[in-house]
């Protein structure tokens, strides 16, 4: 889903509190320590949520948005 | 070339403690600043009070919304201190993102640093910032500015020192600010006056109307370091740069005792559930009055 805006809810560290909205391909880069953490996105009404590990350099993240 | 300054602090590369802070160090803000009307920052916690609740604790770590969200919607956007707080929209050279900012002269908003400067999340400096200040929603009462120029500390830019993640975002010359928007006082406080202060923050989260409605919460601060707040103030994602603020008394323009930035603690070091900023020291107050400075000139 283009446009919508994603965020950390909750984690094990420290991050910025900065929302990143993702592009017209849907996609999003939050840059984020090694750690257990939850991401939302929103979207007008539509909300999705995802638990994540991130450890090393990139961790492929898929968030689903439903109304 | 859009990186048009870092503003050295004159640490080297291991940042000192903050020189000691026994008396108040304040920029003024502008008398147009002064709440419309007594006491309307106070009622306005009694109007739309968020029907969201989220219970404390997901089963790990912490988060931004500290027990339940507190948060309430400002829609007199148009009065201050509100009109000083701005929605911020970020391109960058890897995405786009939101943030909030806040005028602390005629033509300088402060925010967060990583706003403006994120090597690893933004690939760099932000490309443009458009600033709505006051926006409500589809609302724009003072209309939106587009600025290219920023300037960061050292501190954040050479180390991203989350201690000095703070930044101006510099309008240009040509924008049209409106005269009487007015700004907010910036004041560096000794310990001993913020033990115990409620503090304000109010920005433009992503969470609620995709970045587009101000939000507003208070509570307490809650621990002190040398060059950060801790407060249980509620935010998300998008308040990052939002004015951590107090109001002095009714005859005083709001100021600003810190950045809000981080929405999850901020600090594992801190072992707390507490949203928190850099703090205002007599160093960072010092570059907030050059960068101001250099913006009227």
């Amino acid at each position: 889903m283009a446009g919508a805006f994603v965020m950390v809810t909750g984690g094990t560290s420290p991050s910025p509190d900065i929302a990143a909205r993702t592009d017209r391909t849907g996609c999003f880069r939050l840059a984020l320590p090694d750690g257990h953490f939850t991401l939302e996105a929103h979207h007008r009404d539509a909300h999705g949520r995802v638990t994540i590990d991130v450890e090393g350099e990139m961790t492929p993240v898929r968030l689903v948005v439903k109304d | 070339m859009r990186l048009t300054s870092i503003t050295k602090m004159g640490g080297e590369a291991a940042t000192p403690l903050p020189r000691a802070l026994t008396e108040e160090i304040i920029l003024p803000g502008a008398p147009a600043a002064l709440p419309s009307k007594p006491g309307t920052v106070r009622r306005l916690a009694t109007l739309a009070r968020s029907p969201v609740s989220a219970a404390r604790g997901m089963g790990f770590g912490i988060r931004s919304i500290i027990g339940s969200d507190e948060r309430t919607r400002i829609h007199a956007t148009e009065e201050a201190p509100w009109r000083m707080i701005c929605a911020l929209e970020i391109a960058s050279p890897w995405g786009d993102f939101i943030g909030t900012g806040w005028f602390a002269g005629p033509r300088t908003i402060i925010t967060a640093g990583h706003c403006v400067f994120d090597r690893a999340q933004m690939g760099g400096w932000a490309s443009t910032i458009t600033v709505t200040p006051g926006r409500d929603g589809a609302e724009k009462p003072f209309g939106q500015m587009r600025a290219t120029k920023f300037s960061s500390t050292d501190a954040w830019i050479e180390r991203q020192d989350p201690d000095f993640d703070v930044a101006a975002i510099h309008l240009p010359a040509d924008a049209a600010v409106p005269a009487d928007i007015g700004w907010f006082g910036v004041a560096a406080y000794p310990n001993d006056k913020l033990t115990g202060m409620s503090v304000n923050v109010s920005g433009y989260p992503g969470d609620r109307g995709d970045g587009t409605e101000q939000w507003w919460a208070r509570n307490r601060i809650h621990r002190l370091a040398p060059r950060r707040i801790f407060y249980d103030v509620d935010t998300m994602g998008g308040q990052s740069g939002a004015p951590v603020y107090v109001l002095p008394d009714a005859r005083t323009p709001p100021v600003v005792i810190g950045v809000h930035a981080y929405g999850v603690g901020g600090s594992a070091a801190a072992g707390q559930d507490l949203n928190s900023g850099p703090r205002m020291i007599p160093e960072l107050t010092e570059c907030i009055a050059g960068w101001i400075a250099a913006d009227a000139g």
